[in-house]
């Protein structure tokens, strides 16, 4: 009889609660590529699901989302787990932000949010809301969620909601912050901005349906949609830069001054001006490319899904280094450490 | 009826064990016969294996570009790259591809290819035709993609659930991402615009309606990726997993509530087709109405000076069949009956002509003992003159007379799959082959004089999806002319009867398939001869096929209310102008290949293992007891060899775990025509027997069994089991050497709905005796027959007879128990049981409801369609003496449920014959009609 209740007792130890260790947010430093040594792959791990997103909490640590509801924390070093599997909800978990030593951790599922201390390994806050929150923003003392409907003003500190505002479209994609103003997108091709009380206060026509997502670079915002549409809009003069392809376009593009690199989905990096529209120069390599390249230092890397990363020179696009990864990607991160791929389950650690 | 012990674990070790070779072969059934033996390569590319025969290496090769270019195409649409190399077994002709091993089903002749979920294999044959090959290739690597995409999102979230999508979502976008929006799925959805039958999306009903299902998914593809985009698509097969059914995942990701996506999408269809119809004309109301049954196609004419006969192929009531009408009296009678005799298996309908020459000889192909003949007989005469048929040639089409009635000229398919132009000599009854070249060729027609052939060819361009034009033949000179030089599809010409300037030809050149006639200058025909072109018919639909009736008018085949019916199209002399001018030109010569890129290492095949099934599984019986196990089950690539293995263990107590070992391993190899089994089985298990009581029996042996097919409905089965067989009562411990022998004779013809059959009959007859080696004695023997025999009253109507019986003698006997709805209804299962038996069933068959659907809060489920019978029972069982005949009577109800199983009700008084007894008894069950 003893041993079933230390069974039952071993058995409730290991499932619940979260991790062990308390974690201090540190910035990392900015990972280093040194081009002369040929890339290796430095360790390799399998992760209990598909990985989702990640959070670099310091130079050493790695929070880890992942498809099947999970969190996991990886010593960048050695590529082991350091700490306990935790697993907050069913399905995939999104890491949405975090701020101090506070991370911010969604369901698509349970629509649920949790505001978790890593510092001192205890639970803030956990709360369930009327729709998906994919995005948030924050601000001060406010949480500000955006789910494909409306948009929400949270306490930070307690995840009561303080305002919402219906958007009357759905499919919003995107959310900024910007000079005390929340911008959404919608699908419609409608920039919409919003004051910190979520009072509409404009709207501009970017004449781009279906984009698939919002990045902000600097005080500009970039919108993409799968059909190969492009614009470029400056928050502070309001002009728009668009660029129409016919090809289609599963990643971000990426913008580093006035150049604009357009990642295609048939494997096309174009690298161009956004003043004039010109082409720079042009890489292509025969495979499926959806992940948005990563931009270090002077180079870009980019990892094709069928299994090969090449870095090019951001200048002149010339390629600098080529590894082969003889398995498809499905996931890319760069870390403090190098560069992250994920392969189904598995994760691998990449050194250049 | 209920076996003894010995029975109980062999059946229930012939079920596992020999699955795969029963699935075909059990008990009743049809025969998937091996007629060829392959020796198979595999092609190895960088995203395929692709398995092929010696002879069809470059139809590999070709299978190999057009795979790798979709690849790259589908990478993108589907936004996800497969790095494990995509099996594709490559057949050359769809007679070959039928003698698959992939699946142990028999292929029905519409199948162009399939995928194969288990080990992730197409399969697919090349029909001559690469457009169509470059079609299927597709279409079934956009079901690999679909799979695969659903799967990895499934994977990706842990998805333990079922995969709620409906199946017009994945046949839809398999067409519409294979070839777009073709001529022919406008045919259908024309069509059902015009009849309003256009059903919805989310309805039971369209999950039977057939190819409809196919068309309409493709046009909703075609106005959704129009209308929402290509991303809305690929969410749906990533998002799915968030929402309980498909329609609310396609509501979120749309933004937009189905059902009003599916009325925009009706509406927006009524107004395109509006258009159309406004300007084209509608067939059943500007021809007079031949026939309006079931389809009609490949109409031929024969005229003598008292009368006119039209004769046509039609599939009513589910056999193919080749009819005779005279014109004048409408009077019909069945001339070939194909589907139920080894020489006429299937007649190719929609896919193949016929023809008949002035002497009334008709000539047309049927699939007979593994490749195609020509079969020439009197339309007078009930019985076939003559047949043509060579050994190099499997798959052939569309025989068509010269004026004078001496030569045949008809398209064919080598073992290699190129399709070329023959010519059938009676004077000499030689063939000769007129053209050789890896084009595809079709559908030849002699000119009057006999000195040209027209046929449809896809020489003249090295694309794959690739149209056919029309080109000529000198039989004189053996020159080739191109006489067409549409963008469109230009197919099955016919030569005028008299004139020579004149051919009528189908195009879809303007959309939809229509009639057009090309003509010569008078100067004849050569390089560089004038030809204009004329639109005869404007159809909204489209037509299949046509054979010339006289100057003025032509017999058609033409699509109308989901059906191709026959209709007498008068030719409008206004509209036979010509619009264009060009000249006959001659082709490019000949190429031998197609390839454009370097082709993959090619190596042979073999046999390489891989896991079918693995299961655990737990059985009980409250008499037989308990039996817990798992199942493993492997086999190669091709389907060729399986092995299966069980292992369970029954020990209800710890102490008895070592004697209660049930462990069985079978090997099935299915290369040859004749399928072979080997096994070898230890059963050890408690029993109960009424006769007996309970006794503990081990069984250790060997089995093997043997089954030659004669042809596709009759066969021998042979098996032989060796076992050593130790029983311990409580009071004496019975051991015996035994050797069982079973020698099988079954036919099976029928014709089935889904209740069951409903046309033709099935057999059985079966005798074995067995042996107790030990004692040097006969142990026992069986004696077992079964007839069926189903008359069909109408279309789904038939009266079905069943008379079985069966004898067991000797020492160990076997005890049969015909209670039950399977057997005699109205009694216990374990009511009435002997060492024999007699039965006589007889049941009226009838419909009673198209369709019943059962709605419920969330989903429905459709019992469709809804049958009736009415029954009478007579048999009994005995030992030693005949207790004389009880029976039952009363009415049934059967409806198939999700076309997985079928539930039966059966309501009915019992009787002696003397008297009837009150009570009315009730029985349920699941299960076909016999």
């Amino acid at each position: 009889m003893k041993r079933v209740w230390l069974s039952i007792g071993l058995v409730f130890v290991c499932c619940a609660g979260s991790f062990r260790h308390s974690y201090v947010l540190q910035p990392p430093s900015a990972p280093t590529i040194a081009l002369s040594d040929s890339a290796e792959i430095r360790w390799k791990m399998k992760l209990k699901a598909y990985p989702n997103n990640c959070i670099a909490l310091n130079d050493t640590i790695l929070l880890i989302s992942d498809s099947n509801g999970g969190v996991t924390t990886i010593d960048l070093r050695t590529g082991v787990r350091h700490d306990r599997y935790w697993r907050p909800f069913k399905r995939p978990v999104r890491l949405l932000g975090f701020k101090g030593n506070i991370v911010f951790l969604s369901s698509c599922e349970t629509k649920e949010v949790i505001a978790w201390d890593l510092k001192n390994a205890h639970k803030i806050w956990k709360k369930t809301f009327a729709e998906y929150f994919s995005e948030m923003v924050l601000h001060q003392t406010a949480l500000y969620f955006k789910s494909d409907s409306i948009i929400a003003k949270v306490n930070a500190l307690n995840g009561n909601v303080i305002l919402s505002q219906n958007l009357h479209e759905p499919l919003a994609r995107g959310f900024i912050y910007f000079n005390d103003h929340l911008f959404v997108f919608a699908a419609k091709g409608i920039l919409h901005s919003f004051d910190l009380n979520l009072e509409e206060k404009n709207r501009s026509m970017l004449e781009i349906h279906h984009a698939e997502e919002m990045v902000q670079f600097g005080e500009r915002l970039l919108f993409y949609n799968t059909r190969g549409n492009v614009r470029v809009f400056s928050l502070q003069s309001k002009a728009v830069c668009a660029l129409d392809f016919d090809d289609p376009i599963y990643a971000s593009p990426l913008i580093v001054d006035d150049h604009v690199f357009v990642p295609f989905a048939r494997g096309r990096i174009d690298a161009r001006s956004l003043e004039n529209d010109s082409l720079i120069w042009r890489f292509s390599h025969k495979s499926l490319l959806n992940i948005a390249p990563l931009l270090i230092k002077e180079n870009i890397i980019i990892p094709f899904a069928r299994g090969q990363v090449v870095v090019i020179n951001l200048h002149d696009g010339r390629e600098r280094q080529r590894f082969n990864f003889d398995k498809s990607i499905d996931f890319a991160a760069l870390t403090p450490r190098g560069l992250l791929l994920g392969h189904r389950r598995e994760l691998y650690l990449v050194s250049f | 009826m209920r076996p003894n012990s010995k029975i109980f674990a062999f059946t229930l070790f012939a079920a596992l064990c020999f699955s795969n070779l029963a699935l075909s072969q059990f008990y009743f059934g049809r025969n998937k016969i091996n007629y060829e033996h392959f020796s198979w390569s595999i092609l190895e590319s960088e995203h395929f294996n692709i398995y092929f025969y010696q002879e069809e290496e470059h139809i590999a090769a070709m299978a190999q570009e057009i795979a790798e270019e979709a690849f790259d195409e589908f990478e993108i649409k589907f936004n996800l790259t497969i790095d494990r190399a995509i099996p594709l077994i490559v057949y050359s002709n769809p007679i070959h591809f039928q003698q698959t091993n992939v699946i142990p089903a028999l292929l029905p002749e519409g199948v162009g290819g399939f995928f194969e979920f288990r080990k992730g294999r197409v399969v697919l044959p090349f029909n001559g035709s690469r457009r169509d090959f470059y079609h299927v290739v597709r279409h079934e690597l956009v079901h690999v993609f679909t799979h695969l995409k659903i799967a990895s999102t499934a994977r990706r979230v842990g998805l333990i659930r079922g995969v709620d999508f409906p199946l017009w979502f994945f046949e839809g976008l398999a067409e519409y991402w294979s070839i777009g929006y073709d001529s022919q799925a406008d045919m259908f959805i024309r069509d059902a615009i015009l009849h309003d039958y256009l059903l919805p999306l989310d309805s039971s009903e369209l999950y039977f309606s057939g190819f409809l299902l196919y068309k309409e998914g493709q046009a909703f593809f075609k106005y959704y990726e129009e209308k929402f985009g290509q991303e809305r698509i690929r969410r749906l097969m990533t998002n799915f997993w968030r929402y309980d059914s498909f329609e609310k995942t396609i509501t979120a990701v749309s933004g937009k509530s189905f059902r009003v996506i599916m009325r925009e999408w009706e509406y927006y269809l009524k107004k395109k087709y509006a258009h159309y119809m406004a300007q084209e004309d509608i067939s059943n109301y500007e021809n007079r109405k031949l026939l309006q049954r079931d389809v009609e196609v490949s109409p031929a004419i024969f005229k003598t000076d008292s009368s006119k006969r039209i004769i046509y192929m039609s599939n009513r009531w589910g056999y193919e069949n080749i009819i005779v009408r005279q014109l004048s009296s409408g009077k019909r009678r069945i001339l070939i009956k194909a589907n139920r005799t080894p020489e006429y298996e299937s007649l190719h309908i929609l896919q193949s002509r016929i023809s008949v020459n002035q002497y009334g000889e008709l000539a047309f192909v049927a699939k007979s003992e593994g490749r195609d003949v020509i079969w020439i007989q009197d339309i007078e005469n009930e019985f076939p003159k003559k047949n043509i048929a060579s050994s190099s040639l499997i798959s052939i089409r569309s025989p068509m007379w010269n004026q004078s009635g001496d030569m045949l000229v008809f398209a064919a398919q080598r073992s290699s799959g190129q399709s070329d132009i023959y010519l059938w000599s009676k004077k000499e009854d030689q063939i000769y082959q007129l053209t050789d070249d890896i084009y595809g060729d079709a559908s030849p027609s002699f000119s009057p004089d006999s000195r040209y052939i027209v046929f449809s060819s896809d020489r003249g361009s090295e694309d794959y999806f690739v149209n056919d034009n029309l080109y000529v033949y000198d039989l004189q000179t053996g020159a080739l002319l191109q006489l067409t030089f549409s963008p469109g599809n230009e197919f099955k010409p016919f030569w005028h009867p008299s004139n020579i300037n004149i051919i009528y030809f189908l195009s879809d050149s303007t959309g939809s398939d229509n009639l057009w006639a090309l003509e010569l200058d008078d100067s004849g025909l050569g390089e560089g001869s004038p030809i204009g072109f004329a639109q005869l018919s404007n159809y909204f639909t489209g037509i299949n096929d046509f054979h010339p009736d006289s100057d003025s008018s032509l017999v058609l085949s033409h699509f109308s209310r989901y059906n191709f019916h026959l209709d007498l199209f008068a030719i409008d002399s206004t509209r036979f102008k010509k619009v264009d001018k060009i000249s006959a030109i001659l082709p490019d010569a000949t190429q031998k290949t197609f390839r454009k890129n370097k082709p993959g290492k090619a190596r042979a095949y073999k046999l390489k293992y891989s896991l079918d099934f693995a299961q655990s599984f737990v059985a009980y019986d409250p008499i037989f007891g308990r039996l817990g196990g798992a199942q493993l089950g492997i086999s190669d690539m091709l389907g060729d060899r399986y092995y299966n293995f069980l292992l369970g263990n029954t020990s209800v107590t710890a102490s008895g775990f070592k004697n209660y070992w049930n462990f069985a391993a079978s090997m099935v190899d299915l290369r040859r025509r004749s399928n072979r089994s080997l096994g070898v089985f230890h059963f050890a298990n408690d029993w109960y027997s009424p006769y007996e009581g309970y006794f503990y029996e081990r069984n250790v042996g060997i089995r093997g069994a043997l089954n030659y097919p004669i042809n596709a409905f009759k066969r021998i089965e042979f098996s032989s089991s060796m076992w050593h067989s130790r029983r311990e009562y409580f009071d004496a411990i019975n051991n015996r050497f035994l050797l069982a022998n079973f020698i099988s004779f079954v036919h099976d013809n029928s014709l089935w709905l889904s209740t069951g059959p409903i046309d033709g009959w099935r057999m059985r007859l079966s005798v074995g005796p067995s042996f107790d080696l030990l004692s040097s004695q006969v142990n026992n023997y069986t004696l077992l027959g079964d007839f069926r025999y189903y008359l069909r009253l109408s279309e789904r109507t038939c009266l079905a007879t069943r008379v079985m019986g069966i004898v067991n003698e000797g020492k160990n006997i076997y005890r049969y128990y015909i209670g039950g709805s399977w057997y005699l209804r109205g009694y216990r299962r374990t009511e009435i049981f002997g060492k024999k038996f007699l039965l006589w069933n007889t049941e009226l068959r009838f419909p009673i409801a198209r369709g019943l659907v059962l709605q419920f809060r969330r989903g429905a489920i459709g019992l469709a369609p809804l049958r009736g019978s009415l029954f009478v029972d007579i048999g009994n069982a005995w030992d030693r003496a005949f207790p004389g005949m009880i029976g039952s009577f009363g009415i049934g109800l059967r409806a198939p449920l999700m076309q997985a199983v079928v539930l039966r009700l059966d309501i009915g008084k019992r009787t002696d014959f003397n008297k009837i007894e009150p009570e009315t008894f009730v029985q349920f069950l699941f299960g076909w009609n016999y």
